[in-house]
């Protein structure tokens, strides 16, 4: 799996499929927009003069990395969350309140710790970054230093700014005003320099016992001598290698040596992460498009690497090409099935040869509260031919009487409407996030996708429970909708299942006869 | 009763017979066309009782045990619909009725008792969605 994720990293860097190394090295955010503090920096100080609301341009013009150590960002932007004690929704409110004269003294004092908490984490907090504690840049000293200094001057536009707007999560970043024009910080070379640096390093505190530790050691993807297996940054979101994982023997000593890696492959792995996050990320949605819990990436496994070329030419020309291209078309309409109740309609064009190669794997994951990536399971062996016979099952199952007249289609969100727990409430409600359910849909959807017999008494007992609980409401168009929706994922399952079944004794038979 | 009423009738038939066709994948056997069957008349009461208390109320809902069904349950409840269809004169679904009582509900398999309830309950919530969808696409009688 890490292998063919280098792999695609590699060809998509030989074939320039992102414009710079800096969009492969930096996260990308939900923000829409961002809030810009313009800083007007000469010779010797750099001066605050004011914020700007703007669009998201990318993430690499603001050199945006999440911190993992909890802090906003990893290198002056920082991200700030929709929700939360530090969110846009929760300044908002604090902020109005303290303009507002009828409030309590307990009330407004809470709400003055609201904004020196927002303060101390949000805006002095993007200037203690680690990548900035690292560099020794004079004007990057200076910037931070006007920053700190600026602070509550830099609250209160950012309250005015965000006052009336719609609650939505935010990037806070900079732009660098001198005589030679605007820039943001990723178009200054030496900043964009540092950054990558910074991402690629190995660590510091590290280097001396490494050096000693890992002769002999082998990079996992090239089995070339591996500079180190302890990065500043992790090469995969969901490996984190600040801390220990044990090898079956179980000697500590060895405790981080189960990943070694090359600088070499610790870059393919960022690029090849960027690419499956661009076109093979999918989410399973709720039917009204609302948030996604499980996700997953679908990593195509070509083992000769010309082949893996190809892959991603062609992809990126469908891509391109958008909605016009016929090929890549089963992935399109995944994607559709995973986050949409949409009608299929065309079908792909034939298989080409570059098919007979190629397999998926899977891999199912969820974000914490944090957001941090957990995975949740994964799938090996998916035929790209399977996947096409999954759409032609739900074209299948949708033109099936009264689907259409009732306005019921399949899609995975109804499978996720059936797991999901009765009992769960959103937002608003009092009850915890329950997370056992993430299992059985990446399971179920893991099953589907490799073509194993799928646990249908899961299914069953899942939907039962879930009628049953509509049926203390004793309404009967509710009650129809929600049978109409399980007669749908029901058929779609069984039919999945039987022509599943039928196709392996039609293969015994041929391979018998 | 006018020919337009027999074609619509005849139609309302088929229409059931089409949708247990269609169906296969979760109305595989007799016992589970029965059971839906039994749903559909449930459905079809359920509807009526709605129309005649002005959609306030369908005292039948009460019978079924917040739709947790197995295979006695299902088999008591066409009886008593058939009963309470006659007590509120109400003879626009009797073809229906007969269609049910006769082709599907018969057929049920009464040494079938190892199927599992989730699956009997679902059969059954699917008759009682295709009930209330007929007539009220056909707008009531």
């Amino acid at each position: 799996l890490i292998t063919a994720i280098a792999q695609l990293g590699r060809a998509s860097r030989k074939l320039g499929e992102f414009s710079s190394e800096l969009e492969a090295l930096v996260d990308h955010s939900r923000a829409k927009h961002v809030l810009v503090l313009r800083i007007r920096v000469s010779e010797n100080q750099a001066k605050y003069e004011g914020i700007e609301l703007e669009e998201n341009k990318g993430e690499e013009k603001y050199l945006y990395r999440r911190d993992p150590s909890g802090k906003p960002g990893l290198f002056i932007t920082g991200r700030i969350p929709m929700l939360g004690d530090v969110g846009v929704l929760n300044l908002q409110r604090s902020f109005i309140n303290l303009s507002s004269r009828n409030i309590s003294a307990k009330d407004r004092n809470k709400d003055k710790q609201a904004l020196a908490n927002f303060e101390k984490k949000k805006v002095i907090g993007i200037t203690r970054g680690k990548g900035i504690r690292q560099t020794t840049n004079k004007t990057l000293d200076r910037i931070c230093k006007a920053l700190r200094n600026n602070s509550r001057t830099i609250m209160k536009d950012i309250c005015k700014t965000i006052k009336s707007m719609k609650p939505e999560e935010l990037l806070l970043t900079v732009k660098i005003l001198s005589d030679s024009g605007e820039k943001y910080l990723g178009e200054i070379p030496e900043f964009a320099d540092a950054f990558e640096s910074f991402v690629t390093q190995v660590k510091n505190v590290q280097k001396k016992r490494i050096a000693g530790e890992t002769s002999g050691l082998k990079c996992i993807i090239c089995n070339n001598e591996s500079v180190s297996n302890e990065f500043e940054e992790n090469p995969l979101p969901f490996f984190f290698i600040d801390k220990p994982g044990f090898i079956p023997e179980g000697d500590f000593d060895k405790a981080y040596k189960v990943f070694p890696l090359c600088s070499d492959c610790f870059v393919d792995l960022r690029y090849g992460r960027k690419f499956v996050e661009k076109y093979l990320d999918f989410s399973i949605s709720s039917i009204e498009g609302g948030r996604a819990e499980v996700s997953f990436w679908l990593i195509p496994v070509l083992n000769d690497y010309d082949s893996v070329i190809s892959y991603i030419k062609l992809l990126s020309e469908s891509a391109a090409e958008g909605k016009e291209s016929r090929r890549f078309l089963y992935l399109r309409h995944l994607k559709d099935m995973c986050e949409t109740m949409k009608t299929i309609s065309a079908f792909d064009t034939e298989p080409d040869a570059l098919e007979a190669f190629l397999t998926f794997t899977a891999l199912f994951y969820t974000r914490d509260r944090q957001g941090h990536m957990r995975l949740i399971s994964s799938s090996e062996g998916i035929y790209p031919r399977h996947l096409r016979f999954m759409l032609e099952v739900k074209r299948k199952v949708d033109s099936l009487i009264p689907f259409k007249k009732v306005g019921v289609r399949f899609g995975f969100p109804l499978l996720r409407e059936f797991l999901m727990p009765t009992d769960m409430k959103g937002r608003g409600g009092a009850r915890r996030r329950s997370e056992g359910w993430y299992k059985d849909l990446a399971s179920t959807l893991g099953d589907m996708f490799v073509g194993e017999p799928i646990k249908k008494s899961l299914i069953y007992k899942a939907i039962a429970s879930k009628i049953r609980e509509l049926a203390k409401e004793a309404d009967l168009k509710k009650i129809s909708d929600i049978s109409f929706k399980a007669l749908s994922l029901v058929e779609y399952i069984e039919q999945l299942d039987s022509s599943q079944s039928k196709r392996e004794m039609l293969y015994e038979f041929a391979r018998g006869s | 009763m006018s020919l337009h009423e027999e074609v619509d009738k005849s139609s309302r038939i088929s229409q059931i017979k089409d949708f247990m066709e269609a169906h296969k994948g979760l109305l595989r056997d007799d016992t589970l066309r029965a059971v839906c069957a039994t749903g559909i008349a449930t459905g079809i009461l359920l509807e009526v009782q709605r129309e005649r208390s002005k959609r306030e109320s369908m005292p039948f809902w009460g019978r079924l045990n917040r739709l947790e069904m197995d295979l006695e349950r299902v088999r008591q409840l066409f009886p008593q619909i058939i009963n309470k269809l006659h007590e509120y004169s109400e003879a626009g679904y009797h073809d229906i009725i007969a269609y049910l009582g006769s082709e599907e509900i018969s057929r049920l398999d009464w040494s079938r008792r190892d199927l599992p309830k989730d699956v009997i309950s679902l059969a059954f919530a699917v008759g009682i969605a295709q009930g209330y969808w007929m007539i009220q696409a056909s707008g009531g009688e």
